[in-house]
């Protein structure tokens, strides 16, 4: 146990150690790339709570690798410290500096939760139902007689068009499950018995994964999904190819 | 020959007779710790069968409904049977020496408290020999813990060991509050008690606001399972949301059962190995309250994604409890501040703590914004923040406190190079463990799958996260070995082997029966030091 008789160099090993991880970390702690209007703007939002997070992160850890390297007690220290009980003034300042921070967060937070959240059923230009089961989703389109089941051995795809506003349903058959597509930074509970009506604005073509993100039983992992983001003339051509035969609905075969 | 023989069984099993019937408190808080260990162990089992599944993608170590299991066992095992009894146990030994008391107030009910978590302890796990253990996970949301989704006898055996343990709780809480408060020896004024003494009444309290309410709970759905309610079934009118309402109106106070006593611990050994008297001690108490007070205003951060929370009042009350945290933290980094700093085994793990709490502070403050929640709720980004605040946080926190006064409960001393071996490989593990969750979060993993797939991108994070898990698990046994071998043959310990400042040093190691033969004069928060060094000036301002 050299590193045990050796207080300074164990402490300056840590503190490497944790500086090492600091760096490692900050390469890897963005978000994916955002992949609705929505998405954008909740990037936003993390980077700005990121980099306040990370300031003050390196400001407290800070102080505490100085102060443990600095104040050890040396051979000399015979005597007492002295013995501060405590400076109302620094108190002070260190409760309100956080409580201005934190206030500042929520108010931009507000902002942006009032422009994700809104929903205008007037804007909406595709009408969507999702529901979740145990252990797949359905995904309709019921202006347009399509529905899409997903099954074990085929995930079920949600296709909609770039730049339209799409407006889902979302609702939980049998437990709760969620809506979770990582790239467009959202999630929303399917809940049985309550309908959950969010909208979101595809800005990038492309296939993206989803999955269940409320834990849901036995084959909660298996429940993945994928959402193809085309443009408005290959969604019509969609339309049309997947439109359902006058006898009635059809169902798609899954995964398009 | 046949009498030597009888005598040592006779005297056995009248030490066992006696640990069974003890309404010594230190004997039960010793129960307390020797009962935690054991759940530790298991529940750190559940975590490694966990982890070692998710270390490559595919199933190939357990089946989904193993792990399923495993994972609501690992959660509710170690929130229930070893965090909050490790620190009602360490409450239960040091709040009446803190305080000059002979004992608890109702030594009897404390023994009842405390034989209430084994017992309920055994009636939880026997789920996995009577047909699977409960699967829900921890927080058991309806319909999927209803009787239709959750059939088997793991779930009722999981409501009952839970309304056991709870009452356990509220017992003890009872205990404490009436001790602390008719009990302090002369002198010892409320501004004068030690700040550990503090974050117990306030523990206390959140468990008789909290506690009563999940019991509600539990009783509801299992009237809902066993008796045909509908109080959370959607289908015959009842609310599943009201479940989630109900159970995080105990379950985030709970968060802070599961860390004051620690902040508690860890006031008491950084002003001790720096030298100095606790910086702000009125602050740090009123922040204590205030972090009791709004722990019951945020419950519903947990339900930001249901579609079904008043928003901006849960996000504005969220950001708001971070300020008394950071109080907390800025008044223990001003008392090491011109201090001096000796690194003994429990400060170690003080310093541990802070610098892991303030991880588990931040990454929890990512939440508090609604639409940031949006994007990390339910994925592993989660599973690390409350693993910063309940292993990095609370855990050292207890390990501290474990390490400061196990020389008070045996007489003996710890090894310091084991000590500082355990610290080391504590730190690389789970860091090791929980600093790349964050990363699997941001890139979309969810919690609670037992499988996912090779092409996320989640392999080589995984992996680590393995081996920090199981480098957390080998750091127990340096701990385990010395406590053994200092048990056997360690340095005695004196009265006071740190220069304590609170009366529990006062007395011998351990303590008689009856705690103190003579009390010093308590005229500030710290009368072993006053009565070592002489009044050294105002009380606390």
């Amino acid at each position: 146990m050299k590193l045990a008789h050796q207080p300074r160099r164990l402490v300056a090993l840590v503190g490497v150690v944790l500086s090492a991880l600091l760096l490692g970390g900050c390469q890897a702690v963005g978000t994916l790339p955002p992949a609705t209007e929505q998405a954008i703007q909740i990037t936003d939002l993390y980077n700005l709570v990121f980099t306040i997070a990370a300031v003050v992160f390196v400001l407290v850890e800070g102080l505490i690798i100085w102060s443990v390297i600095r104040y050890r007690r040396k051979p000399s220290d015979r005597s007492l410290p002295a013995q501060t009980h405590g400076n109302f003034l620094l108190e002070i300042v260190w409760t309100l500096i956080p409580l201005v921070v934190v206030i500042g967060i929520f108010i931009t937070s507000v902002g942006v939760l009032n422009s994700v959240d809104a929903r205008d059923a007037d804007t909406a230009e595709v009408k969507v139902e999702v529901v979740g089961y145990q252990w797949q989703w359905k995904f309709a389109y019921p202006e347009n007689g399509i529905e899409v089941f997903g099954t074990a051995a085929q995930e079920p795809q949600l296709v909609v068009p770039l730049g339209k506003v799409i407006q889902v349903s979302l609702v939980g058959q049998d437990v709760n499950h969620g809506f979770y597509i990582p790239e467009f930074l959202f999630q929303r509970d399917a809940v049985p018995g309550q309908v959950n009506v969010f909208q979101f604005t595809p800005n990038k073509l492309g296939t993206f994964n989803g999955q269940c993100s409320a834990f849901c039983g036995l084959l909660h992992n298996a429940m993945r999904f994928s959402v193809k983001v085309v443009s408005p003339e290959e969604y019509d051509t969609w339309l049309i190819e997947n439109a359902p035969k006058p006898s009635g609905f059809t169902t798609l075969r899954v995964g398009i | 020959m046949a009498t030597t023989a009888i005598r040592p069984t006779i005297r056995q099993r009248t030490t066992l007779y006696e640990w069974l019937t003890t309404t010594d408190h230190k004997k039960i808080g010793i129960l307390y710790t020797i009962s935690s260990f054991t759940f530790l162990a298991i529940g750190g089992l559940l975590a490694l069968g966990v982890r070692t599944e998710l270390a490559q993608p595919g199933l190939q170590f357990l089946d989904e409904s193993t792990y399923n299991q495993l994972f609501t066992m690992h959660a509710s095992v170690m929130i229930f049977w070893v965090i909050i009894p490790f620190l009602a146990g360490l409450g239960n030994y040091i709040v009446p020496l803190q305080i000059g008391a002979a004992d608890m107030a109702f030594p009897r009910i404390n023994a009842l408290s405390f034989w209430m978590i084994p017992f309920s302890g055994l009636v939880v796990i026997s789920g996995f020999l009577l047909g699977g253990a409960a699967d829900a996970g921890w927080t058991a949301y309806p319909p999927l813990s209803s009787i239709k989704y959750s059939p088997g006898p793991g779930m009722n055996l999981w409501i009952v060991a839970l309304i056991l343990i709870g009452t356990s709780s509220i017992l003890g809480a009872v205990n404490f509050l009436v001790t602390i408060f008719r009990m302090r020896a002369p002198g010892m004024t409320l501004f004068r008690m030690p700040i550990m003494v503090w974050t117990i009444i306030v523990t206390s309290v959140l468990v008789l606001m909290g506690t009563p309410v999940l019991t509600s709970a539990l009783m509801m759905l299992f009237i809902d399972r066993n008796f045909g309610g509908s109080f959370f079934d959607p289908a015959t009118g009842g609310s599943a949301i009201l479940w989630q309402n109900i159970f995080w109106f105990y379950s985030h106070p709970a968060v802070y059962i599961m860390v004051l006593p620690g902040m508690g611990a860890i006031s008491e050994i950084i002003p001790v190995f720096s030298r100095k008297p606790l910086f702000g001690y009125k602050a740090f108490v009123f922040a204590t309250a205030g972090i009791g007070a709004l722990g019951f205003s945020v419950w519903a951060h947990h339900m930001f994604t249901t579609g079904s929370v008043f928003l901006p009042f849960f996000s504005v009350m969220t950001f708001f409890i971070a300020v008394p945290t950071g109080v907390k933290m800025f008044n223990w980094i001003a008392t090491m501040w011109r201090g001096q700093i000796t690194f003994k085994t429990p400060m170690l793990f003080a310093v541990g703590f802070l610098s892991m709490f303030l991880i588990g502070g931040i990454n929890g403050v990512f939440s508090a914004p609604v639409p940031v929640d949006y994007a990390l709720h339910a994925t592993y980004w989660v599973v690390a923040h409350i693993h910063y605040v309940l292993f990095g946080g609370s855990f050292l926190a207890i390990m501290a406190g474990f390490y400061f006064w196990f020389p008070k409960m045996s007489g003996k001393m710890l090894d310091e190079g084991l000590g500082k071996l355990h610290f080391v490989l504590v730190m690389i593990g789970l860091n090791l463990t929980f600093l790349p969750m964050h990363m699997l979060g941001l890139l979309g993993m969810p919690r609670r799958i037992a499988d996912y797939s090779p092409t996320a991108g989640w392999n080589d994070l995984n992996i680590a996260a393995t081996i920090g898990g199981f480098t957390v698990g080998i750091s127990l046994l340096p701990l385990l070995w010395n406590i053994y071998i200092s048990l056997r043959n360690g340095k005695d310990a004196g009265n006071d082997p740190w220069e304590g400042s609170t009366l529990e040093w006062a007395t011998s190691s351990p303590p008689p029966a009856w705690n103190f033969d003579r009390l010093p004069a308590i005229t500030s928060e710290r009368p072993l030091f006053d009565a070592r060094h002489g009044r050294s000036g105002k009380d606390h301002a």
